[in-house]
This record gives structure tokens, sequence and C-alpha cells, in this order.
């Protein structure tokens, strides 16, 4: 009878995503294959969770097939109270572009998947304000203990986060939700110094996302086929609210120190439940060159 | 004594404000406990959803079932929206105006999907009566008078004996009809006739139509406070 109540209470997830992505000034393709498995099983105030597969690239010169374990943990959470151990994801302040807490994948595609780190979390949801601890265990590196502390208002969310290894690195985030929103995030790591701030409103149809980055090194931003290492990068996102089957997106950067921008123009479609398509096209311009790169792939789902 | 007799038919006649208000009453509820679909057809392309979910006042919460999308959790909280992504573990909080956006890219808005009281901002302006297969039903038009519904004017067909509307025409303030809603099934909850499967279409779309049903539902009963927590969500 447990046996059926588990399985009654769990999610299987199939997911294949193939996905090629061509440069045209280097001209060279990528191509990547990666099926995964998705577990998510729940029994009473407990849960498993897991998700692995394989990843196999392929570029002119090279095949590289890894097994990837992207996150597994067991949960137990118990009202406020929650405990989980594993390979656990925790995406400090708020998620999404220049999160200055968390890596710096700025645009995900469909084959993006985010890897946890090692470690034992806790956290007690609090009305007067919410503690979080992460302690991370890596092999041949520091064990880092992270600590957020985040408290909620009816239009404000703000909170503080620090990284203690060797030392002590903090930081704190702020956010408005109102007819807009409105975020900033900041972050002192080993005297460096990032600051990030967003505003985020509706414009008729669609969602107008404006974010800028400071930082006084120069600081890693990834998107797909490129990077950027810069001081100052603004962004400026457009997102179509109301579009579900065809779904197309715009995110632009302007790198204020290289003097360069980056347009990324993406398109998913849906064809059902189980079947997304994805294609794009990406732009660097600045006043001695000029780069493009196409990719898409297609990613399929099967869910019990 | 003619005047009387016309005075006491006057008086017979219910008036649009009494229509409207008996409406309210039948659509209106203060909690929920329901499993539902929403089906979205655009073209020849069609996408299925299922959740369920409970709400309470102005809060709600919301739990996709279908197997692709199992997991995802939203939440509204004193005017907040709350979603929950099983893939991060992690509740991310979005504007309140997030609220007036397509609900899974339907023609419903969360509101739409959620409104304890969706005439409240609505006055009548006219009624008349018409006939339907041999029925007696009324046509009710009313105007938003405070300036925060979706729409500034419902057109209704009116079953006056069950205090339930059939149809209603969506109209913009320069007067275009943009969306018309149809009550395809009802179901007597407690006595009162209730729509539980809707059709809406959005006119400025060629063959496209979503269709929201409700598979069970439940009205004014006790729902635990717990469902409006982030920790509920989180679990």
């Amino acid at each position: 009878m447990k046996v059926l109540v588990l399985i009654f209470l769990s999610t299987l997830k199939f997911e294949v995503s193939a996905f090629g992505l061509y440069d045209f000034k280097s001209e060279n393709f990528t191509g990547v294959l990666k099926p995964s498995i998705n577990i998510n099983l729940k029994f009473s105030d407990f849960r498993l969770y897991s998700n692995f597969g394989l990843n196999a690239i392929k570029t002119e010169d090279s095949t590289d097939i890894k097994s990837r374990l992207y996150q597994y943990y067991l949960k137990y959470q118990h009202k406020n109270f929650e405990i989980k151990g594993g390979k656990i994801l925790f995406i400090p302040g708020f998620p999404g572009l220049f999160n200055p807490f968390f890596y710096p994948v700025a645009f995900k595609t469909i084959e993006t998947e985010f890897e946890g780190e090692k470690g034992l979390f806790l956290r007690f949801i609090n009305d007067i304000v919410t503690p979080t601890f992460f302690y991370t265990f890596k092999e041949n590196t520091y064990d880092i203990l992270k600590v957020q502390l985040s408290k909620g208002f009816s239009k404000f969310e703000a909170g503080a986060y620090s990284e203690i290894k060797n030392g002590l690195n903090i930081g704190g985030y702020c956010g408005y939700f109102g007819k807009l929103t409105a975020k900033m995030q900041s972050f002192l790591k080993d005297s460096l110094l990032k600051v990030t701030a967003n505003v985020e409103f509706p414009v008729k149809k669609t969602l107008l996302s404006a974010s800028f980055s400071h930082s006084n090194y120069p600081e890693l931003t990834i998107i797909p086929a490129s990077f950027m290492l810069t001081k100052n990068l603004l962004a400026v996102e457009i997102k179509f609210q109301d579009c579900i089957f065809e779904i197309p997106y715009l995110l632009c950067f302007f790198d204020i120190d290289n003097d360069t921008y980056i347009f990324i123009l993406d398109y998913r479609q849906i064809i059902s439940n189980n079947v997304i398509l994805e294609a794009g096209f990406t732009l660097s311009l600045n006043q001695t060159k000029t780069d493009y790169t196409i990719y898409g792939g297609v990613k399929l789902t099967k869910g019990f | 004594m003619k005047a009387i007799f016309i005075i006491m038919v006057l008086f017979q006649q219910i008036s649009p404000e009494e229509v409207l208000k008996k409406l309210r009453n039948n659509l209106k509820y203060n909690t929920s406990r329901f499993t539902a679909e929403i089906e979205i057809k655009k073209g020849k392309r069609v996408l299925t959803k299922s959740f369920k979910g409970y709400s309470k006042g102005e809060n709600f919460y919301l739990e996709f079932t279908n197997p692709e999308d199992k997991g995802v959790k939203y939440l509204k909280l004193k005017g907040n929206l709350y979603i929950y992504l099983p893939d991060i573990d992690d509740v991310v909080r979005l504007s309140g105006d997030m609220l007036k956006q397509s609900f899974m890219g339907s023609d419903l808005s969360y509101e739409d999907v959620m409104q304890e009281d969706p005439l409240k901002y609505y006055i009548p302006t006219s009624m008349r009566d018409t006939m339907i297969e041999e029925r007696k039903y009324a046509i009710l038009e009313l105007e938003d008078t405070t300036g925060s519904a979706p729409y500034y004017k419902i057109r209704m067909i009116v079953d006056l004996k069950k205090d339930t509307w059939l149809k209603e025409e969506l109209i913009t303030k320069n007067g275009r009809k943009i969306k018309e809603v149809e009550a395809v099934e009802f179901k007597n909850l407690k006595g009162r006739e209730f729509p539980t499967q809707i059709v809406m279409r959005d006119l400025r779309l060629k063959n496209s139509y979503t269709k929201f049903v409700f598979k069970e539902i439940e009205l004014d009963i006790p729902i635990p406070e717990k469902y409006f927590s982030l920790s509920e969500l989180k679990k």
C-alpha cells in the first residue's frame, strides 16, 4: 500500500534535448545531445529529488560524452522548517539576469541545466525573518557556509547574504513589487564588488525589463556561443506575456567598457506539452568586428 | 385605477440593478476547492493543462497536475503572486501586476480565473428581453465605473429564472467587441446554478478558443489556512 502511495505522489520525467549552434566567424559547429531523467518522490514530509543524465558534446575536433548528476537531495519539511542534504541548487537573492550571488549564465536555452552543489541546507520560514543556511563541501577546496536572511513586506522584500570561508563576504538585496518591479542586489567578495539593478514593467502585451550591472573588476557573463568580460553592462529584455505556442524573446546587451552590442533573438514554439522547438540568433557588434551565430534544437519531454 | 395598475406592473418588473445583484450573489463565493482543466486551441494546435486549487477571499493556491508541469504551483497572497518551480526547489515572487497577464497563455488572466466577484466593477446601463429557442431571457448591458475592470463594457444574456448568465460579450471603450464567453455547462451547487464549463473566444484571433472546465468544484467550504502560506508552496 505504501509503495502505491509513493508511486501516486511521485513524478517521473524523461527529457531529451538535441541542440546545435553554428558560429559564422570561426565556422565552428557545436552539437549537444542531452538525455536526462527527473525523479521526484514525495512521501509524507519527505521528498527525494534527483535530476541526472548524459551530456554528449560534439565539436568538429572532438566528441565528449559524460554522465551528469545535476541535482539530488533528500528533503524533510515539517511546517516552516526545511532540511535537505545532497547536491542542492540554491540561488540567493532574486533569480534573473546578473544575480551577483549566482553563476553568470545570463540566458537559458532549452538545453541549459542548473547544477547544484554538495551540501546541507537548512531553512526556517518565519514572519519576522527567514534564515537560510547552506553548508557546501567540495573536494580539494574550502568548505563554504552560505547564510541568507530575508524578510518580506506587502510590496517589498529585502535580505542579507553572506559567504563564510576564510573570511566573510557579504551582500544585500531589496526589491519593490508593485505596478512595476524594481530590484537591487550587491555582493562584496574578496574586495571585489558587484552591484546590479533591475526594473521590470508591463507595456501593453509585453514585459519590458532593464538591468544594469557594475563591478570593480571584469566580470564574466555567459550567453549562447559567447561571453562578456566587462565592468559595466546594460541589458534590455522584452518578453511577450500572452504568447504560449510561439514565444519570441529579445535580449540586448550593451557592454559599456568595450563599446560592444550583443543581441539575442530567441523563438520557442510549443508543439505540445511534450515537444518544444527553439531557434535563435545572436549578433555581436563593435567598431572593429561583427560576429553572429545561429542555434536551434528540440526538447522532448514525457512525464508520468 | 389604471395608473395604480401600471405602477403595480412596473414594480413587478425586476430592475437591471436587481438582476445584477442576483447574478453577483449567485456567482460570489468566499472559498472554493476545485480540480480543473484548461484547453487552449490556436489553429490546429491544442494544449491541455490540468490543475487543482483552493481559494479563500482574494487569495488562491494552484498546483499543476499534468505530468509535464506537475509540481509547478502558484500562490496569490496579500496581493502578490508567488510561483514555486520544482527544478530549483524555490519560490519566486512576481509583481502583483502579473495577475493581469494571461493564464498559461490562454485568453483568461489569473484574475479572471480566480476572481471571487468579477462583476463588482460594473453598473447596469440597459436591459431588454430576448427570445432564444422559445424561452425568454434578458440582455443586460454593464459598464465599468471604477476604471479597474479588464473590460469597459459587458453585454450578457441572462437567465432570470436561474440568476446566471449564458453568454457574455466583452467590449472595449471604443465599442469594439473583442471577446465572447459562453457558459456551456452548469452545476447546481448548494441551490445555485454555477458555470462549470466556460469557452472564451478572442475575436481578434482566427480558429482559437480557451475552454476552462471545472472537473470538480466545491464552494463555501472550510479550507485549511495552510494552503495560503509560502511553506505549503515549497512542500
